[in-house]
């Protein structure tokens, strides 16, 4: 049969070596194009990924503001010229195909008109979830903020669900940065063995948009004194997802 | 005997050494042994009292200085095509491999092999099932549900939004039951074709002048028909139930912070 296949081979025309390299490079490149296609042109990167949802959904262009998680599974604080938008990226392996793509979600999709309240879902390198604050009134520049945590948003069979207290504020303080954002880190308890942000993170890591927790806001001017005080929720969470 | 043949070795070796892509110098030194070889035989056949030795060394000298050819067949035989030549077929291997592993057709054959053969055809029969209700929307095709048609509009109106143009064409006002539904031919053309997904046609909503609200999230405001795609766009009869007969305009919108505003007059109907 291998002798048959030879003869069949030597039987056509045989090309000089540089057209054989020209004729392998584009059979290389055809078929890495029917690859990607077959799996759906997957983006490299998370950012990547979430960037093509908001494509998708027409959020383009923006502007990375802050980007929280590593590796498998981040969140994006981007900023459009009307808009701020809020997702994550989370890499999964998909059974169908024996690969891995990228699960991206849009949580928030928020006009950028008054005072913006907004957390990303993914833990940041320190561990403290994120609030990201916009549109204080001028003269702010620094302020604190305490969330309102309970255990309505989590699975009951996520990380130590039963030892976690039922509710708890937890506090930061945060200065308004140079792009006018401020950064609020709630920190989660070092000392205790189950922390209720810890809970509320592990059960928000895949999916989950942070529930929408009671806030209080509390804005100060360069000599410290009160300018606003501000009280709401954080927003709900819009669940577009797309699959990358 | 073995020192004629040993020589006749060294010049290849010499004559070949400075092509440095084994597999020419190897098919260089195939070539050359059979030339002498030839040379040989040539010499024997002329002369038949040489020897085979003398055959070997006249047939050797008259090569020529094997230095001198070395440098020859080195300057005509550049490496770096050969390694390219090399490292393509390595590539095409190694794709063909990736692409019978790894594309879907390993999870389940047959499935893959049914939707690869059959979404063409669904494909086909959805652009035909639309273009029969558009035909019934905007033209005089028959409806198959319980509706009259009251006007008829051409918009032609366009807008940007990110890397998109939305363009609305035609539309239809429905009296269906007790309301009235409308219905735009709503197209989205993304410069980007990658970024296209059907996902965006449900964040879109309505506003009119007599201050009603069309919310996405409202039911009865979605499309009718199929969502037309191809490679970079979308098409579909986007419809908004319960619009009032006597709004003079509607503008068209996406989800809020996005500046989208696309009014469609609604008194200039065609005939």
């Amino acid at each position: 049969m291998k002798t048959v296949w030879k003869n069949l081979w030597a039987k056509l025309p045989q090309l000089p070596r540089r057209w054989k390299v020209v004729r392998n490079l584009a059979a290389v490149l055809l078929l890495s194009a029917l690859c990607l296609r077959l799996w759906g042109w997957p983006s490299l990167t998370p950012y990547g990924a979430f960037r093509r949802l908001e494509g998708e959904y027409l959020l383009t262009p923006s502007e990375l503001v802050l980007r929280t998680g590593s590796g498998k599974y981040q969140a994006f604080l981007t900023e459009g010229e009307n808009w701020v938008s809020v997702g994550r990226a989370s890499q999964m392996s998909s059974y169908d195909d024996f690969r891995y793509k990228y699960d991206v979600r849009l949580h928030h999709v928020l006009p950028k008109a008054g005072l913006i309240v907004v957390a990303l879902p993914v833990a940041a390198e320190d561990h403290a979830m994120v609030v990201a604050v916009k549109g204080v009134p001028k003269g702010a520049v620094s302020g604190e903020l305490e969330v309102e945590m309970n255990k309505d948003g989590m699975w009951p069979e996520s990380h130590a669900f039963h030892q976690l207290k039922s509710a708890e504020t937890f506090t930061a303080r945060a200065e308004k940065e140079e792009n006018g954002w401020f950064f609020f880190h709630l920190e989660q308890h070092p000392l205790e063995e189950y922390c209720l942000l810890e809970g509320i993170l592990n059960s928000m890591s895949v999916w989950g948009a942070v529930p929408e927790f009671p806030y209080r806001l509390t804005l100060l001017d360069e000599a410290g004194n009160e300018v606003e005080r501000v009280e709401g929720t954080l927003p709900p969470d819009q669940r577009i997802q797309g699959w990358r | 005997m073995n020192d004629k043949k040993r020589s006749i070795w060294s010049w290849l070796d010499l004559a070949t050494a400075g092509i440095r892509f084994k597999p020419d110098r190897e098919a260089v030194r195939q070539e050359l042994t059979d030339h002498l070889e030839d040379k040989i035989a040539d010499f024997q056949r002329i002369f038949p009292d040489m020897t085979r030795a003398e055959a070997q060394d006249r047939a050797v000298s008259e090569m020529g200085d094997p230095m001198e050819v070395g440098r020859e067949l080195a300057r005509i035989h550049k490496p770096w095509l050969g390694y390219l030549w090399r490292v393509s077929r390595i590539l095409v291997q190694v794709m063909v491999c990736v692409a019978i592993v790894g594309v879907p057709f390993r999870s389940n054959p047959v499935e893959n092999l049914r939707s690869a053969l059959w979404t063409p055809v669904q494909d086909a029969w959805e652009r035909w099932e639309n273009r029969a209700v558009s035909d019934v929307l905007y033209g005089d095709g028959q409806p198959d549900w319980d509706g009259e048609r009251i006007a008829l509009y051409s918009f032609g109106e366009k807008a940007r939004l990110g890397h998109c143009t939305i363009s609305v064409g035609r539309g239809a006002l429905w009296q269906e039951g007790d309301g009235t539904s409308l219905y735009v031919e709503l197209r989205l053309d993304y410069d980007r074709p990658w970024e296209a997904g059907k996902g965006v046609l449900f964040y879109f909503w309505a506003e009119d002048d007599l201050g009603n609200r069309y919310d996405y999230d409202r039911p009865g405001v979605g499309y009718r028909g199929e969502i037309l795609e191809g490679i970079g766009w979308l098409a579909v009869n986007y419809r908004v139930d319960d619009v009032s007969p006597e709004a003079e305009w509607l503008k068209l919108h996406y989800m809020p912070g996005t500046d989208l505003d696309l009014t469609l007059d609604l008194t200039e109907v065609r005939p």
